[in-house]
């Protein structure tokens, strides 16, 4: 594993986690009863205040209907809940505009589940966005901020943590690079992926999009990694498969690069699911498993997160 | 593995283009007065033609990287 700046991110960010696996027999050690406490703890808040609008930036799942692994809507609607009883205003929101509303509806993410209203991120057709300009890059100078996130007075961002063939893995940096901004910055993205082989530069440059995203949302930002169901492949495929270790837990943390460290260092130190694709490549606790099945080394988006003061990939885990 | 990925329902299709102006790589080209995804293999998954199509006619599927593709082979 390649240490490019080992020590500038070198403060340890608090990272709250609530294991999937039940201490009690009680309804309070089930993870829709403990988002709300893990976000609390983290300091919702001190972020959301009366009055805020809040994107809660989650995936829909894929177009076409083949996809079920997604973040459940349970998991969706206690974090809404939380934002009203401290007096925010929220919506979810994804990219891909108005037909990925449709598929969101579909998919069981609505007003009636979610207590909050879907918006696309950047417009009907994604044409809704502004530019924001970066001085510290890697690759993309410009970058669009999706509209409805950038308007928005607090950025929630409920990710899943699952394998991703670009990145190794997906979780809330690619939340946020590929579901915050425009097709073109998007399209951008994914252009650089023909940079290298082991996904380098397409991590860079989500990294880029992260930094103009929570450009105006200075402390006003919170990050959850839903470890759940942690499918070989991302959430914008038509199928899913069996997950690759068993169901880890929920992260939260007012950083995310300490919050993607976190989960990728889970998963790494989990055993493969039985039957899974894992099991099925001779995966062993420790392997950098998204590395072995993709060929993709997903720990770039963390030191290049780093690298652009983002975070830390440095953690202190406070469990509850 | 075979790389199924998009397909333009040619009944539907009016020939506007708009999935050829919002497609960053090129992947379209417009054939008697049709769509057609003449560039399958340089799709990047944007999906920014199926957001902009008024006509909702495209759709696209998943191509998996080689390395993924012989890990589903038997």
């Amino acid at each position: 594993m390649e240490k490019y700046n080992d020590g500038i991110g070198g403060y340890m960010s608090k990272v709250y986690f609530s294991s999937a696996r039940m201490k009690k027999l009680n309804a309070s050690e089930s993870l829709p009863k403990k988002l709300p406490k893990l976000l609390e703890e983290a300091g919702i808040g001190e972020i959301v205040e009366k009055g805020n609008i809040v994107a809660i930036k989650i995936h829909f799942g894929d177009l076409e209907g083949g996809g079920f692994r997604y973040v459940r809507p349970i998991f969706a609607r206690a974090v809404s809940d939380v934002v009203k009883e401290h007096g925010g205003i929220p919506f979810f929101t994804d990219t891909w505009g108005l037909k990925h509303v449709l598929a969101a509806i579909r998919n069981g993410f609505n007003y009636t589940t979610l207590g909050a209203p879907i918006l696309p991120a950047n417009g009907i057709k994604e044409n809704f966005f502004y530019t924001v300009k970066l001085y510290k890059y890697f690759h993309l100078q410009e970058v669009d901020v999706a509209g409805n996130i950038y308007d928005a007075d607090v950025l929630i961002n409920l990710s899943h943590v699952k394998g991703h063939p670009s990145s190794g893995m997906g979780g809330a940096i690619k939340n946020i690079a590929m579901g915050c901004t425009s097709y073109k910055i998007r399209g951008e993205v994914h252009k650089l992926e023909r940079n290298d082989n082991d996904g380098r530069t397409f991590q860079e440059a989500m990294i880029d999009v992260v930094k103009a995203v929570l450009r105006n949302k200075v402390k006003k930002h919170i990050h959850i990694n839903a470890i759940l169901d942690v499918q070989p492949m991302c959430d914008c495929a038509p199928f899913s498969d069996l997950p690759i270790v068993p169901d880890i837990g929920i992260a939260v943390s007012r950083d995310p690069i300490a919050v993607e460290k976190f989960s990728l260092d889970a998963i790494d130190q989990a055993p493969p699911m039985p039957m899974s694709l894992a099991e099925k490549l001779g995966l062993k606790s420790g392997d950098n498993k998204f590395f072995k099945i993709h060929g993709k080394n997903p720990y770039h988006q963390v030191y290049a997160g780093v690298k652009a003061n983002l975070g830390s990939d440095k953690y202190e885990v406070i469990e509850i | 593995m075979s790389t199924v990925l998009i397909k333009v329902n040619e009944d539907e299709c009016i020939g506007c283009g708009n999935c050829l102006k919002v497609c960053p790589v090129g992947v379209y080209k417009i054939v008697e007065g049709r769509s057609r995804p003449v560039n399958e293999d340089k799709c990047i998954l944007c999906r920014a033609c199926i957001t902009h199509c008024p006509k909702n006619c495209i759709e696209i599927g998943f191509r998996a990287s080689p390395t993924l593709a012989r890990l589903y082979e038997e």
